[in-house]
Formats: C-alpha cells, sequence, structure tokens
C-alpha cells in the first residue's frame, strides 16, 4: 500500500479560532493516492475546520499540512486548482441557473468555456436535471442543489475530492450513481475524502476509516481492521463504543418516559 | 446592462493587469455578482410584478434617476446657487450613503461568497478588487443616476464650467460618502451583536423605502415654496460643519467667480476632507474592517444566540391574548402572529416603510396647501381634516393584514394542516386580532393624541367610529377571495401577484368608509348610531370569520 508518496500529509495540526480552546489537537495523518479515506466523528469534532485547512481556507493553523507535497498554507492556488470541494451548506448563488453557475466555476479554474459546457450538460443528464439547466436555482429542492454542487465540485477533474455529507437530499438512484463514480475515481487513482454521519454507507465505498473526536484521531484503519480491534460488528456499533456514551437504551427509555407524563393513563 | 458595465471594464484591463490581478477571473466574478445583483430585489423598488427580477438594477437607476429629476429642479427653482447646490448635494450624498447601508449590507457580509470562492483557485487580491469593484459600480450607478437631470439642467443654466466643477466634486462626495459609510459599519459591530446589527440595517433599508416612497410627494411641493425659491443662507460658524456645503461652495465658486474668504475655506475643506478620508479608510479602517466581518462569519456560524429571556415570562402578547381570546387555538394563534410579525425581517421591510409614507401623506393632505404651512397650522382645528388623520391610520391595519400571509418559511404553514382542528377560524381569527391589537395600537395611540391636541375631545366619538371602521376594514380584506392562513404564502409567489382586488380595496375601503363619516359629521345624532351599526357589523364579522371552514382556506 505505502509504495507511492502520500498525497496529503498533516503533521502536528492544531487548529484554534479563539486561542484558548483547540478544535484540533494535534492531527498526524498520511493519505495515499487511491484511497477513499472515510473521516468520521460526532457533531463538533473537528472534521470541517479539517477539511477547511486542507483545501486552504484556512490557513492560520499550527503544524505542517502539505498536499501534493506542496505547503497548503504557502502554495494555496496550486492546490486548490488540482482539488475539488463539496461543502455541507448549499452554497451556490441561486439567482443563477446550473448552466450559468457552472460556467462561472468552468471560467476560475481556466477550462475553455465549450470544455465547461459539454461537461455540465453530460453531467446535468446523467443527473437527469437537463431540462432545468436553464431554470434558476432558487426554486429548486435541496436534491437539485446538491447535484449541481457535487458538478461543480467535479468539473475540472481534480486530483483529490472532498466531500462534505454528498448524499444528503438525493434520491436513492443518484445516490448509487454518485458511489459508484467515486469507487471508479479510486480507481483511477484519485483521491476520496469522504466526511460523513451516515455510517453503514462510509462502512461499504470507503477503504480506510478515519474516527476523531474532540480533535484527535481515536481510530485509523480498513474497516476489517477496526473490526478486529474492536470486535464490533458494524461501523455504527464500532463508532459509538469509540466516541460516545455507553447506555443508549436508558437515554432512550428516559425520553419516553417523559412524553408519557402527564398523559392521562 | 450588466454587459454594458463590463464592456467599460474591459477598457481598464490594462490597469488591473498593472495592479496584478487576473483579469479573466475578475471579469467572471464581477459577472457573476451584478448577474445576481441584478435578480436580487432592492430596497428602493417595491415591486409588484409577477415576473422574475431580472433587471433591477435598471430599474434602481431609473427610480434615482426620477428622483434625480426632482432634485435637479431646485436649480431653476431656487435663485440662489450656493443654497440650491447644498441642498443638491445633501440629497445626492444621503440617498448614496443610505443606499450603501441599505442595500449593501448583504455584499459586504457576504458569507456564501466566502464559502463558494474561498475553496477555489483565486488568489485574494483578485478577489477583493472584484468586490470593491463591484461596489464602486453601485454606487456610481446611484450617483449618476441622481445627478444626470442636475447636470443637464446646470449645464443649460450655466455653462460647461460646470459641468466640469460638478463632476469633479460630485466624486470628491462620494469619496467622502463611502468612509462615513465605513466608519459607521465600524462603529456598528463594535457596539452591537451580529443579530442587532442585522436590525439596525433593517431600520435603514425602512427608512430608504418609505423615503423612496415619500420623496414623489415631498419634492416638488418643496420647490413650490417661496420661501425656499428666494433664499440665501449666511455663512456661519457651523456652515464649515455640514458637508454639502463644502461640495457646494467650489461649484458656486467656478460658475460665479466669487472666492472671497469663507468659499475658499469651504472649497479647501471640500477638497482635503475626502482625500484624507480616503487614505484613512485603506490604512486604518479596512484591516480592522475585514478582521471584524471575520470575526462576524465565526459568531454567526455558531448559530443565532440571541435567546429571547422574556419569553417565558411575561410577555405583551400572553399578556393582551389573555383579554381578547377565547380558546387556546385562538390564543396559540394569536401569540405566534404576534412573535413571527416582529421577528419576521421581510415582514416589517415589506410594510413599516408604510408606516412611513402615511405620516408623508398626513403632512401632505393637511398642512401643505395655498399660502404657507404655519397659517394652514392655525387653520387646521376648524377644519374636518382629522378624518384624514384616524382614515389614514386606517389604511395601514389592512396593509398588514393583507401583509401577515406572507412568510419567506411559508412552508412552516404544513402544520396547520397536521393538527387536529375542525376549522381554521380560530387561528385566522387569532391571528387578525393580533395584527389589528398590536398594529392598531401604537398607530392609533400618536394619532389619537395629535387629533385630541388639535381638535380637543369634542371628536372623541369620531375617534371610536374610526376605529372600529378600522376593524371593518380590515375584515373585508381579510374576507376577500380565498382565505390564506397566516405565514403560509410565498412572497413573489402567485398569491402576491394575484392581490388585485384587494390592493384595490385596501385603499377603496377605508376611503369610502371616512367619505361616509365626514358626511356623517353634518347630521347630528349621526356619529353615535354609525358607533352602534360599526360595533354590529364587527361583532358579527368576527363570529363568521371565526366559522370558516376548511373548505376556504386554499391550500
Amino acid at each position: 500500500m505505502k509504495s507511492t508518496q502520500p498525497i496529503i500529509t498533516m503533521k502536528e495540526l492544531k487548529k484554534s479560532y479563539d486561542g484558548k480552546n483547540y478544535v484540533l489537537c494535534g492531527i498526524d495523518l498520511d493519505i495515499y493516492p487511491g484511497q477513499i479515506i472515510g473521516y468520521i466523528g460526532p457533531n463538533g469534532a473537528g472534521k470541517t475546520t479539517t477539511v477547511k485547512i486542507l483545501i486552504g481556507m484556512l490557513s492560520d493553523f499550527e503544524g505542517e499540512v502539505s498536499v501534493f507535497g506542496l505547503n497548503v498554507a504557502k502554495n494555496p492556488l496550486e492546490v486548490k486548482q488540482r482539488i475539488g470541494y463539496v461543502p455541507e451548506t448549499a452554497a451556490l448563488y441561486d439567482t443563477l441557473t446550473p448552466m450559468e453557475y457552472l460556467r462561472f466555476i468552468g471560467q476560475i479554474y481556466g477550462i475553455p468555456q465549450k470544455e465547461t459546457e459539454a461537461r455540465s450538460l453530460k453531467m446535468l443528464e446523467l443527473f437527469g436535471l437537463e431540462s432545468e439547466a436553464n431554470v434558476r436555482m432558487n426554486a429548486f429542492s435541496k436534491g437539485m442543489k446538491q447535484k449541481t454542487l457535487i458538478i461543480a465540485g467535479m468539473i475540472h477533474d481534480p486530483d483529490i475530492l472532498f466531500l462534505d455529507e454528498p448524499l444528503a437530499g438525493l434520491d436513492a438512484n443518484t445516490a448509487i450513481v454518485i458511489k459508484e463514480i467515486l469507487a471508479q475515481l479510486a480507481e483511477e487513482g484519485k483521491t476520496i475524502f469522504y466526511c460523513s454521519h451516515v455510517m453503514d454507507v462510509v462502512e461499504r465505498i470507503c477503504n480506510r476509516i478515519i474516527i476523531i473526536d474532540k480533535g484527535t484521531i481515536i481510530a485509523n484503519g480498513t474497516f476489517d481492521e477496526l473490526q478486529a480491534m474492536n470486535k464490533g460488528k458494524s461501523l455504527e456499533r464500532i463508532f459509538s463504543r469509540l466516541t460516545g456514551s455507553s447506555g443508549h437504551a436508558e437515554k432512550a427509555q428516559d425520553i419516553i418516559s417523559a412524553f408519557h407524563r402527564g398523559q392521562p393513563e | 446592462m450588466t454587459d454594458f458595465i463590463l464592456n467599460i471594464m474591459d477598457l481598464f484591463k490594462g490597469v488591473f493587469r498593472l495592479l496584478k490581478v487576473d483579469y479573466g477571473k475578475f471579469r467572471i466574478i464581477l459577472w457573476t455578482k451584478l448577474t445576481d445583483d441584478n435578480r436580487q430585489e432592492k430596497s428602493i423598488v417595491q415591486r409588484k410584478s409577477k415576473k422574475e427580477m431580472s433587471n433591477s438594477l435598471l430599474i434602481v437607476a431609473f427610480v434615482y434617476a426620477f428622483i434625480g429629476v426632482m432634485v435637479g429642479l431646485m436649480l431653476l427653482g431656487i435663485q440662489d446657487l450656493f443654497v440650491s447646490m447644498v441642498l443638491i448635494f445633501a440629497i445626492i450624498m444621503v440617498m448614496t450613503a443610505v443606499a450603501l447601508i441599505s442595500d449593501f449590507t448583504s455584499v459586504l457580509l457576504d458569507t456564501t461568497d466566502n464559502a463558494i470562492l474561498l475553496p477555489r483557485p483565486v488568489d485574494s487580491r483578485t478577489l477583493v478588487v472584484a468586490r470593491l469593484a463591484h461596489i464602486v459600480v453601485y454606487i456610481m450607478l446611484i450617483t449618476l443616476s441622481l445627478s444626470a437631470a442636475s447636470i443637464v439642467i446646470g449645464t443649460y443654466k450655466f455653462g460647461p464650467v460646470f459641468t466640469i466643477a460638478f463632476f469633479f466634486t460630485l466624486i470628491l462626495s462620494v469619496l467622502f460618502v463611502v468612509f462615513v459609510a465605513n466608519v459607521f459599519y465600524l462603529l456598528l459591530m463594535k457596539v452591537s451583536s451580529g443579530e442587532q446589527f442585522r436590525d439596525i440595517i433593517l431600520y435603514f433599508q425602512i427608512f430608504m423605502a418609505a423615503f423612496a416612497m415619500g420623496s414623489y410627494q415631498l419634492l416638488p411641493r418643496m420647490i413650490e415654496f417661496d420661501t425656499l425659491r428666494n433664499f440665501t443662507f449666511p455663512i456661519r460658524w457651523w456652515t464649515y460643519l455640514v458637508p454639502p456645503a463644502w461640495m457646494a461652495a467650489p461649484v458656486d465658486a467656478a460658475v460665479t467667480g466669487d472666492l472671497s474668504g469663507p468659499k475658499l475655506i469651504l472649497s479647501l475643506l471640500g477638497l482635503i476632507v475626502p482625500v484624507v478620508s480616503v487614505i484613512v479608510v485603506i490604512r486604518f479602517l479596512a484591516p480592522g474592517f475585514n478582521r471584524s466581518i471575520a470575526r462576524m462569519e465565526i459568531v454567526g456560524s455558531s448559530g443565532g444566540k440571541d435567546q429571547e429571556k422574556r419569553g417565558e415570562r411575561w410577555n405583551l402578547s400572553a399578556f393582551f391574548s389573555r383579554f381578547l381570546t377565547f380558546n387556546p387555538a385562538e390564543r396559540a394563534a394569536f401569540q405566534l402572529s404576534w412573535r413571527l410579525s416582529s421577528r419576521d425581517r421581510k415582514f416589517k421591510l415589506k410594510t413599516y416603510p408604510t408606516f412611513g409614507y402615511m405620516l408623508i401623506i398626513a403632512f401632505v393632505l393637511t398642512l401643505i396647501g395655498e399660502g404657507n404651512i404655519l397659517e394652514s397650522l392655525r387653520a387646521l382645528p376648524s377644519t374636518q381634516k382629522y378624518i384624514i388623520f384616524l382614515y389614514l391610520g386606517c389604511i395601514i391595519i389592512p396593509i398588514v393584514v393583507l401583509q401577515q400571509k406572507f412568510s419567506d418559511q411559508y412552508e412552516a404553514a404544513w402544520i396547520y394542516h397536521t393538527l387536529p382542528f375542525a376549522k381554521p377560524g380560530d387561528i385566522l381569527k387569532g391571528s387578525l386580532k393580533a395584527m389589528i391589537f398590536k398594529y392598531g395600537f401604537p398607530v392609533f395611540t400618536p394619532l389619537l393624541i395629535l387629533v385630541l391636541l388639535i381638535w380637543g375631545f369634542g371628536v372623541i366619538d369620531d375617534i371610536v367610529l374610526a376605529m372600529l371602521n378600522m376593524v371593518i376594514s380590515s375584515l373585508v380584506l381579510a374576507f376577500v377571495g380565498k382565505v390564506d392562513l397566516p405565514f403560509s404564502r410565498r412572497y413573489g409567489g402567485a398569491a402576491e401577484s394575484q392581490r388585485g382586488l384587494s390592493g384595490f380595496l385596501m385603499f377603496l375601503v377605508p376611503a369610502g368608509l371616512g367619505f361616509i363619516h365626514y358626511l356623517m359629521t353634518f347630521v347630528p345624532y349621526a356619529i353615535p348610531v354609525g358607533i352602534l351599526v360599526a360595533a354590529g357589523i364587527v361583532y358579527m364579522g368576527m363570529k363568521a370569520y371565526g366559522n370558516i371552514g376548511w373548505d376556504m382556506v386554499r391550500v
């Protein structure tokens, strides 16, 4: 596996927004080309912060981060040119049409306009959005916006793709298509960095799983390795054992009895 | 419009390249921002059309140009050039500043923009220049539209000297306005939280919209004032503190050739202050500004932490609902509508400007007639113009009643359909009562005091009748056409454009009732009888409104 150079390296990565509390407290990680990384953790564990640092959005961090062998803090433009990012929140100019938006994104990456249009049309068609290609997005459903965001993240054929909960709002058929695309991209040697809360998807598509909690990595390996180490059956079980509290059953019981209280017997 | 602006930008391609800006990326970012802008609503344009917005910049330019014509007419109406220039610069500077603050807050504080552009390969210099260019384009659009008429009229009257001097000072005044807006933002960000900040900006937007509506009424009449026509003002010590005077002085001096002591000082101020302020902005304010925005972003992303502290304990809506509603569903709707209308910014932006506008109309209708203001004020008690005051109040409440159908979160209204109600009448009634009471009270109290002060207690029965008629007007509007549940319709959707009939009735019903009321003042004992009849109608109407079934409600 470690035959090639790592494509992403993080050494002692720390990040604090206010100078006091650390969101990331020393992440050490090497990622190799062709991997699909499942990056999971409870809410507020520091997943999105890690991604924002890797894609060059946040540059004031401690430690060393290099992507493609380049220092992210020093060469953000070179890194950004070769990565794609699909954010969790549907941030796009929704007064534009998908075509206009994709043309805009394509132009920023310096792709010739004809090429952008050809790729966009192809992808829109693939996602069943071809009839909406020239309709303003403010009336779009969450899933339709998500499709446009995914296309925008892949339009320049990036070497690393960062995805934050990419399947949210998508119908089952599209989700299958996306998962298939990711598998084939990894086959080609592209790297996928996949953040999600949906454990069974991560379990199935990722060939390496990293669990972080409170800013530190608490598990790192293939699903089989995690299973062997933690004697858990599913990723969900393993995750819950590593990050959370036990006693889910009692908690649920408490919640239910709170509803029953005050109701006529 | 967008292409036209970009073509002009292309002329300066060399300059941008010199500044090490990636022109290709700059151009596409600016195109996107302008296109997005062009499709957004602006606070000065209260649009009624059902079409999607696709030329809002052009419409904005048109509205400002129209106001500009009336501004420019002052050059013809007022004898003294210095006075007219002070007024013109005052209006241009105030309008530009307010427009900058009300419409450009979203641009300056745009965080979605960051999420889209920061992960892409754009260097920060290009990004900053694109942002600046966007703002400059917008300011130029406003000031040029506002001053177009003044330039034409002034050039016709005073020749090309005026054109050159005016143009030059115009640029200086815009620089100064940008400085003032910048300082304003910084102060505001220092003293307020994110949520308060947005509220303050909202009041600017409301002021802007009210001013835009009122200016059609006020400006043309102002030129007619005899006192203004022959007005000259001597330069006193405080004149040196009025920025428009700094800008007016050089124009006046260029045309009349009078560059005596005071005018020279004013002109020098007009030249030096803007230049110094630009240096201050670039050297000292801009870095702090960007830091503040970045900080606000973090505060904003950590979620709205504005807690409603009073929510649990005593509050107005809970207090009043106890007296005004008679069952739990009605009470719940009363409190919900009361609270949502206080917190929905769009609702405030759509309704509050009307309040200001009505105030201006009342002022125009009652005080500006023949002769001067003092005389008409003295003559007021012997007239029946209190009817105008009272019924302007009657128009406002139905506007609010119509507006409370709409919300940006209209989808949340699904909740009504899943709750076990036999009929939605209680919801409708509770919500209607909340609107009438919440807005009727603050609108009528000052009107009441004013009317009592001017006309005395003899008109108290008229006030009672007018208030009952206000409820009747609201009921009529609530009944017209298909009934909508509170906050259940989308802004700009079909429901908003189809309210032609109600939009018409909104003015016609109160006006008609007001006219009948006016006639009744001539008949002895007509008012007390009218009160009884109106009270009966209100009672019956409310009852019928509460009995509306699901079949009458639009889903």
